[in-house]
């Protein structure tokens, strides 16, 4: 399939977009093509930044995790001194995956096939082989763990970049870090990964759960049952009728989008199924909240919600609770999900049950809400392969002149999907490299 | 009651909700839990997740009675998409013991196999669960149902959507 630039303004021909007539489109062959899979992992997953972990899940000297990013498995390690490393879970000597375990606490990790030993800063310590090396066989680190070539964190979110080229995270991140401080700033003592995340696998292309994960529009249709339930719940704070809100890009590809609604939030927003012992408890914390950020800024963060998107794959939801998803194409039909929830370290009991509950009763995979997304994955799948050469609308709220990297519109509509699509269309095509100019590059 | 006995009593109670659950009468499958009864699924890969605390860990599924209720009320309704139209399941439920009992009290396992067939797919969840019964006038309500899966994620399932 030809791919290349067609359009004046877009960059592939899977993307359109006709200002005159509000409408902007993609291609079904996008969720369904092999070649749009290939690309997508050799410029999508190999050029941006990618989430790897949180600090707080390897809180300790000698803590190590393995995890497939971007179809690399890798190991996310913080050595004796305390750093922390991100190196392919490879050995040098002939490629045997070197630590099988999920995660745990080591000195060494051994390849199980010749015994080479690497301690956890990835350095090769032993061949397991009395003869036959020169002494200085490793002097000049060839034989070490190979590093992944970009790692940075921001607010102790770790990501990766496979692009030695790549611009730095910080530049990558754009308008999204305003909204990382958001969640970030919840606690004083630092943010962590509360234990027991879940991962899946489910059929669809990885996009859709994209998409899906800041779109406000399903919300009432798709999720009857868990608004149903909702109301229940919490019938007595008011929830129907008061949202308001705004959806959009925020530079880069990212997005998200921002309301306030009243379901309650441990940080720091109380209504009364919380109980009245809660009460007092939540209004200390929004209190501090208020001498340390200011009101305006605090009420945002108490009152509102909002459903952030990293571009390419990362999902962070600071609503209920704060839930972080990465997704990655399995195949152009199949998607692989990591879900984690997160908290403030040191939580109170209470709340940290609250969060539990707001999350189980939601986004999980046994929620009362996420089994019917995964359920519209496979549906909008079978149709677009079905009708590959059909578009899929994302007009909703869009304007005439709008910039499409950073459109604005309701909370209801898709601008910040727009812009996801936008920053998606210009790396397929070319017209971005996420790379830095190298000096003397005119850019 | 002798041992046998009581594992035969216990061995029709866990047959019967296997029944219910299959023929999706899931409110009757609500009331064989006391007014304090939990469902529980415990969080993937871990070493021991029978004494893993819902409280302080994410688990898969922490239902206090009143959220089972809910659970089922969502399930029955056409708006329960993934469960729409319903999928055809088979608990299977085998090696049940009794791991004690005092007067009101009874604490079993089982292992159980639960087949799940829809949209032309089949796939199957497996693990042992842990009971504890009260036990009242020859018969049983569910304290606590702990569901701990042989799974490190869910894969092929991509969810959990009927109750195990």
């Amino acid at each position: 399939m030809n791919i290349s630039a067609t359009v004046s303004e877009l960059h592939t021909e899977l993307v359109n977009v006709d200002r005159k007539r509000l409408r902007f489109r993609v291609d079904r062959r996008a969720y369904t093509d092999d070649e749009v899979f290939r690309r997508e992992r050799d410029i999508i997953f190999n050029k941006c930044w990618l989430y790897l972990g949180h600090a707080s899940e390897i809180p300790a000297a000698g803590d190590f995790l393995t995890r497939t990013v971007g179809g690399y498995d890798l190991i996310f390690s913080r050595d004796t001194a305390g750093d922390i490393h991100a190196y392919f879970n490879a050995c040098s000597h002939r490629g045997s995956t070197v630590c099988r375990e999920r995660s745990g606490r080591a000195r060494v990790f051994t390849c199980p096939y010749h015994g080479w030993v690497y301690d956890l800063a990835g350095r090769l310590r032993d061949q397991g082989a009395k003869s036959g090396y020169p002494a200085n066989f490793n002097a000049d680190g060839a034989y070490d763990l190979r590093r992944v070539p970009r790692l940075e964190a921001y607010r102790d979110l770790y990501f990766v970049n496979y692009n030695p080229r790549a611009i730095g995270l910080a530049e990558y991140l754009a308008g999204a870090a305003d909204y990382l401080d958001l969640v970030a700033d919840q606690a004083e003592s630092g943010m962590e990964i509360i234990a027991g995340g879940v991962s899946l696998e489910a059929s669809g292309n990885w996009k859709l759960l994209m998409e899906n994960s800041y779109d406000a529009y399903h919300g009432p249709s798709l999720h009857s049952t868990y608004f149903e339930f909702l109301d229940q719940r919490v019938a007595s704070s008011n929830m129907a009728g008061t949202q308001s809100g705004f959806g959009c890009g925020l530079g880069m590809g990212h997005g998200v989008f921002e309301l306030n609604l009243r379901s309650g939030r441990p940080i720091a927003q109380w209504i009364p199924p919380f109980g009245e012992d809660a009460k007092p408890k939540i209004e200390a914390i929004k209190r501090r909240l208020v001498e340390k950020f200011g009101r305006e800024r605090a009420d945002r963060m108490a009152e509102r919600q909002r459903n952030l998107i990293i571009f390419p794959n990362l999902v962070v939801n600071d609503n209920l609770g704060i839930s972080v998803r990465t997704v990655f194409p399995k195949s152009p039909s199949r998607m692989t999900v990591d879900i984690w929830v997160m908290g403030p370290k040191g939580e109170d009991p209470m709340f940290r049950k609250l969060r539990l509950d707001n999350y189980l009763t939601f986004v999980g995979p046994t929620g009362f809400a996420t089994p019917d997304d995964i359920e519209a994955f496979d549906l909008c799948q079978r149709g677009s392969v079905h009708s590959p050469h059909a578009w899929s609308d994302i007009s909703k709220g869009m304007s005439e002149d709008e910039d499409l990297l950073h459109a604005r519109a309701d909370f209801m509509d898709e601008a910040q999907m727009r812009g996801w699509w936008a920053q998606w269309d210009r790396l397929i095509g070319g017209a971005e490299t996420l790379e830095a100019a190298a000096p003397g590059d005119a850019r | 009651m002798s041992d046998a006995g009581l594992r035969a009593s216990v061995e029709d109670f866990l047959y019967r909700e296997a029944e219910l659950l299959d023929r999706w009468r899931l409110n009757e499958w609500v009331e064989l839990f006391t007014p304090d009864g939990y469902y529980l699924v415990a969080p993937l890969g871990l070493d021991d997740p029978r004494n893993a605390d819902p409280q302080s860990m994410l688990f898969l599924v922490a239902d206090d009675r009143t959220r089972i209720g809910q659970r089922a009320t969502r399930l029955l309704k056409k708006g329960a998409h993934a469960e729409y139209p319903h999928s055809r399941t088979r608990h299977t439920v085998s090696n049940v013991m009794i791991e004690d009992h005092d007067g009101d009290t009874v604490r079993a396992a089982a292992n159980f196999i639960t087949w799940r067939a829809r949209n032309r797919e089949v796939v199957s969840y497996m693990g042992r669960t842990y009971y504890t019964l009260a036990t009242a006038a020859d018969d049983f309500h569910i304290r606590e149902k702990r569901v701990c899966l042989d799974l490190e994620l869910l894969a092929p399932q991509g969810s959990l959507a009927i109750i195990l």
